[in-house]
């Protein structure tokens, strides 16, 4: 499994607009798009539960080359909180209920487009790194904290 | 919605040739598919089934 790049995430862009799939990059991933200079393994994306979105995502999915069974698929729609998928041509999880986010549609009107990518605010990216408190999310989140408040203020001027 | 500046230096496409690697994590890499129907039952997960070095516990 080779390492996700621009061009693929630029496929997802791509199929998952074509499909009408609501959704934002998430977590580190999301963070990286805006400029956060680190490094990670998986792409996040927060995706909005409910049957039409669900059913758009799984086919977009299969369109993206994941080799999804029917029960697969099926676990999609059914609206896990949670589905990592590991069966296509980059890892990417799909996150239905981020810890530290109330709603899709608040985290939705905060977002940042880059380049067309969806993305989370990093204030959105930093509540849910927060409130899951992993150890791997305490050692960045700090610097997540620092780089929010230089991007800030580089939009400000 | 808002839309972000170009940052300054290395365009998108190269910092994310960087910024993505890939390295093989225990137990967490060895299934194509999971699916968990709540995030607290993620968490369980993460914490009892993965190596505690992969940063994965919560605090």
């Amino acid at each position: 499994m080779a390492a996700f790049e621009y061009r693929q995430a630029e496929e997802i862009r791509d199929a998952f607009a074509r499909r009408g799939v609501r959704y934002l990059f998430i977590g580190k991933s999301g963070a990286i798009l805006l400029g956060f200079p680190d490094t990670t393994q998986d792409a996040d994306v927060f995706v909005e539960r409910g049957p039409e979105n669900g059913a758009a995502l799984a086919a977009a999915i299969r369109e993206l080359g994941f080799d999804l069974t029917d029960f697969q698929a099926a676990e999609i729609l059914r609206g896990k909180d949670f589905v990592q998928l590991k069966n296509g041509p980059f890892d990417l999880d799909l996150v239905f209920a981020p810890d530290g986010i109330e709603r899709f549609s608040e985290a939705w009107a905060r977002r940042i487009e880059v380049e067309g990518f969806p993305v989370c605010h990093p204030d959105d990216i930093i509540a849910s790194k927060a409130a899951t408190n992993r150890v791997k999310d305490r050692e960045s989140l700090p610097r997540l904290r620092a780089f929010r408040d230089y991007w800030a203020q580089r939009r400000r001027s | 919605m808002t839309n972000s500046r170009p940052q300054p230096g290395r365009p998108l496409r190269l910092r994310m040739r960087y910024a993505f690697i890939k390295t093989y994590r225990p137990v967490l890499d060895d299934e194509p598919f999971r699916a968990f129907d709540r995030m607290a039952d993620y968490r369980a997960w993460c914490e009892t089934a993965l190596p505690s070095w992969l940063g994965y516990g919560r605090v």
